[in-house]
């Protein structure tokens, strides 16, 4: 069964260390504890995951309250971490025979245990440090040799495995088999050789692997890159946002005398749980690369000239000027990545829109550049995604359509592979290839590649003339009869809309087609999955030719007045050019200065030979970006941005959860805020104030855009808020 | 006033107490050609100790980092391979540093030290030109290498 929406919880009456409560019935008695701040301590139970009590630390005295009044206690201490409340439960979690429990379980423990604290990497932050502390004998009387064991065998590229310190509690192994479905890890042998392992010894190739680091109890698996970096006194953590897909995962950032040394996961029930995938936790170092630009460069020849900030204002400042007299409306574009935060963009916008008067702006690299308001939202009633993660759980089908969901989108896998779990929530796949999803899918279509479009008419077909339908050209009938019946059936369907929708020729006509198709079933919802991290907020700031932040229509008089009145000067009516427009525009030489801002089109943009063909025609080409990217060899000038660890900002996420991020380290060089570029540039342009930090900057977004409204970093908080 | 009561017995009896340590034995050395011998427990600047095989004792844990109330200790953890090995066991401090301006001298770092690497000695002589000079690092920290080592590293290299 989905998991029903809103259910009042049955609350029974219990009692721990006298103190009577009353919980939902089933909880926990571990969670039921913490409700009145009892410590109990703990090594394999984990919030996110079943309890199976293996390592016997959370031991309790329990009893149950007769109907005379008193109480019959159990002869033998139960694990609290196992033990559903139920009424009349009375627990004991101080008592002396629990407190000599403990000390004996630790004592065990310990016995097995090489207490290389000091070159540990959990030394500070172990579990096992501090469950000893507070609960374990102060010396072991255990006097003979210790176990040896390999230390530090790599697992994989990220983890190392140090079997002396593992004290079998199992997350790990669970976490493969319950979480991320792999099931790479299993315990080998068994008894005092009990070890955890992938099988045969082969890799242990996880996307998910970093997180099995962060709930071992103990330094038994720790991480490579991090290894012997620091200890938790040395570094200095700052809560942020992951930057690399639009899951928005929350996250830690650790670091070392200015450099990132660690990421963590840092929890949200509602977006990330307690995870991360491999992607955000190891591969997010780009804020240290080498070729990181610290300073404002010229093109001088086929060489860079280091200039300083404010020449190269003047410089720019002076070529829009002249492109603006000489030129139409057309000879100024400007493209703005999709890893600026929302008051970058926003900012970014503004520039363009208020000072130099024109809406050639746009953020998008795919093959769609159309209208999504026109399209999906006047038609749906919702721009992108009308989904939450948790929805995901309570829908009853869930259709993954053209995306590799785990690449992609691997947080939105976990949890819909959670759903289809604990919930028995089914799963409907169409990609070309083979993905991991199918393996709990209950239809999997597989499609010649490009076959989208045939696709989603094949399935409206079948829908509409009700089936089975006259033989089909489409390559498997079978499994599309079988999938436009599980879709029929269904009380309601969530479609997730991946990269291959976005990337398809006809993309404007597939996503009308997909549209319908949510349109024709039962409750049927729309998610548009976008790549970025902050693609959601480039479309609700407005940087489109065509909208407004908020989604007001350029050409729409009532809407432009309110932002009119506030920037205090007219802005263009007219809509103005996408990012294949600008390109062609570049290549007939209309637009004559480009500003590229945090964004790769060499790398990113479909059609990579469009972009260099056209940057390397536009006569001047501003490029702004932390790195020194295929894109910004084009540049005739470079500016140096800073990356999400070394400015402040808020991200929106796919189900358009605006979160905050915070900063973590100095920026290195010259390197300035994209918000502060563009509030410099303001400031040059226009001689009005500008916004003097990004909480500001939010502020003014939370008074003209209505869907931001109660986005201010007050009401943010640290979990962020998802506008309706 | 009675001159010999208040006056006169009082200055001499303080000038008998001058006068003893005048006649006894002298306090002062002639520094820097003399020097005065330090208590055993003394805490002065830090040593880092060596095992008797040359090995370094401290395998970079920061543990006296933490330790130290005002911070002044900086160490960089490194892995000892086979071929390039520098301490017992896995890690090894790659860099050492101690502030010896804002070092306080209490001795924590020796007393949270697990191998009894850090140890603070009798070398009082710490003034300096620069406040640069008073960043100890760990090639003027460490212990030099024990002669039997020395004399076997000469040998191999005239080899
Ligand atoms: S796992 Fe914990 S208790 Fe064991 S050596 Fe590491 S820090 Fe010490
Ligand atoms: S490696 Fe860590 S998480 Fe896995 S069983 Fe051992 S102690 Fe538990
Ligand atoms: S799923 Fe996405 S947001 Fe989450 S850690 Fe991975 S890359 Fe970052
Ligand atoms: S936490 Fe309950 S048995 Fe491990």
């Amino acid at each position: 069964m989905p998991k029903p929406k809103h259910v009042e919880p049955k609350l029974v009456n219990i009692e721990i260390n006298g103190i009577p409560l009353q919980v939902p019935e089933g909880e926990l008695l571990i969670e039921a504890a913490k409700r009145i701040g009892a410590d109990i301590p703990i090594f394999c139970y984990h919030k996110y995951m079943k309890p199976v009590g293996m390592c016997r630390m959370c031991l309790v005295e329990i009893g149950t309250k007769q109907p005379d009044g008193s109480v019959r206690k159990m002869p033998k201490p139960q694990t609290a971490c196992t033990l559903p409340c139920t009424e009349g439960l009375v627990a004991w979690t101080e008592s002396e025979q629990i407190i000599k429990d403990r000390r004996a379980i630790l004592e065990f423990l310990l016995i097995n245990h090489p207490l290389d604290c000091p070159i540990c990497d959990r030394g500070g932050e172990c579990p096992l440090q501090n469950n000893t502390q507070f609960y374990g004998p102060p010396v072991s009387r255990y006097i003979e040799i210790k176990r040896h064991l390999p230390k530090a065998f790599p697992l994989s590229k990220y983890v190392a495995l140090d079997l002396e310190r593992c004290i079998h509690c199992g997350r790990c192994v669970r976490f493969t088999e319950e979480i991320s479905g792999d099931a790479q890890l299993a315990f080998l042998f068994r008894g005092a050789q009990m070890q955890p392992h992938t099988f045969q010894l082969t890799e242990f190739t996880s996307r998910f692997s970093g997180n099995v680091i962060e709930i071992c109890p103990v330094g038994a698996l720790t991480s490579r890159t991090y290894r012997f970096r620091a200890r938790p006194w040395d570094i200095v953590t700052q809560k942020s946002i992951c930057s690399m897909c639009s899951n928005g995962c929350n996250l830690y950032l650790d670091s070392r005398s200015g450099q990132i040394v660690r990421i963590n996961a840092r929890e949200n029930p509602a977006v990330n749980e307690t995870w991360t995938c491999d992607k955000g936790k190891f591969e997010q170092t780009y804020m240290h690369a080498p070729n990181r630009l610290t300073q404002p460069m010229r093109r001088r020849g086929g060489d860079w000239e280091p200039i300083s900030w404010a020449d190269a204002y003047d410089l720019l400042l002076a070529r829009i000027n002249e492109a603006r007299k000489t030129g139409d409306r057309q000879a100024i574009a400007a493209i703005a990545g999709q890893r600026l935060s929302n008051e970058s963009l926003y900012l970014f916008q503004k520039l363009f829109r208020a000072a130099f008067q024109t809406n050639n702006i746009d953020h998008r690299l795919t093959r769609y550049q159309g209208n999504l308001q026109a399209d999906v939202a006047a038609r749906l009633g919702y721009p992108t995604s009308g989904i939450e993660y948790g929805d995901l759980e309570s829908a009853p089908l869930v259709f993954v359509f053209g995306s590799d969901l785990i690449e992609e989108q691997p947080m939105i896998y976990l949890r819909l592979r959670k759903a289809w779990r604990h919930y028995g929530v089914k799963v409907l796949v169409a990609y070309p290839l083979s993905t991991p999803v199918e393996e709990f899918a209950e239809v999997s279509l597989r499609y010649p590649v490009g076959g989208e479009l045939d696709l989603v008419k094949a399935l409206l077909q079948r829908l509409s003339d009700s089936f089975p339908a006259s033989p089909s050209q489409s390559p498997n009938p079978v499994s599309i009869d079988a999938a436009a019946s599980l879709l029929a059936q269904s009380p309601g369907v969530i479609i997730l809309v991946g990269e291959k929708a976005w990337n398809h020729p006809e993309a404007q006509s597939l996503l009308l087609a997909l549209v319908e198709l949510a349109q024709r079933l039962p409750d049927g919802k729309l998610a548009l999955l976008l790549p970025e991290a902050n693609s959601q907020g480039a479309l609700d700031m407005g940087v489109l030719p065509d909208l407004l932040p908020g989604y007001a229509s350029v050409d729409d008089a009532t809407a432009r007045a309110r932002f009119e009145a506030a920037y205090s000067v007219p802005l263009p009516a007219q809509p103005g050019l996408n990012t294949d427009a600008i390109f062609h525009a570049c290549l007939t030489g209309e637009v004559q200065v480009l500003y590229l801002a945090g964004v790769n089109p060499v790398e990113r943009h479909y059609d990579p030979a469009l972009a260099e063909r056209a940057l390397s025609a536009c006569d001047f080409v501003v490029v702004q970006d932390a790195l020194m990217t295929e894109t910004a060899h084009y540049a005739d000038l470079l500016l140096p941005a800073c990356t999400f660890a070394e400015s402040e900002g808020t991200f929106t996420n796919w189900e358009r959860r605006v979160q905050r991020f915070w900063k973590a380290i100095e920026p290195p060089g010259d390197a300035k805020p994209d918000w502060l570029i563009f509030a410099e540039l303001w400031l040059r342009t226009m001689r009005q104030t500008p916004p003097f930090n990004p909480r500001e900057i939010m502020c003014e977004i939370s008074e003209l855009v209505p869907s931001y409204a109660d986005c201010t970093y007050e009401m943010l908080g640290d979990q962020g808020r998802r506008w309706e | 006033m009675n001159i010999i009561r208040d006056v006169i017995k009082p200055i001499s009896r303080g000038m008998r107490i001058t006068l003893r340590h005048f006649l006894g034995e002298k306090q002062t050395v002639f520094y820097p050609e003399e020097r005065k011998e330090q208590f055993r427990r003394t805490r002065w600047r830090h040593v880092l100790l060596r095992y008797e095989n040359g090995l370094e004792r401290c395998i970079g844990c920061s543990l006296c980092a933490g330790a130290c109330p005002v911070r002044c200790i900086y160490v960089e953890a490194a892995e000892n391979t086979d071929e390039e090995r520098y301490s017992p066991g896995e890690r090894y401090a790659k860099r050492y540093e101690i502030n010896l301006l804002r070092c306080i001298y209490c001795g924590y770092c020796q007393e949270a030290c697990p191998t009894g690497a850090i140890v603070l000695r009798e070398d009082y002589e710490l003034a300096d030109y620069t406040r640069e000079s008073f960043i100890a690092t760990k090639e003027m920290l460490l212990e030099p290498l024990p002669v039997r080592d020395a004399v076997a590293e000469s040998t191999t290299a005239q080899e």
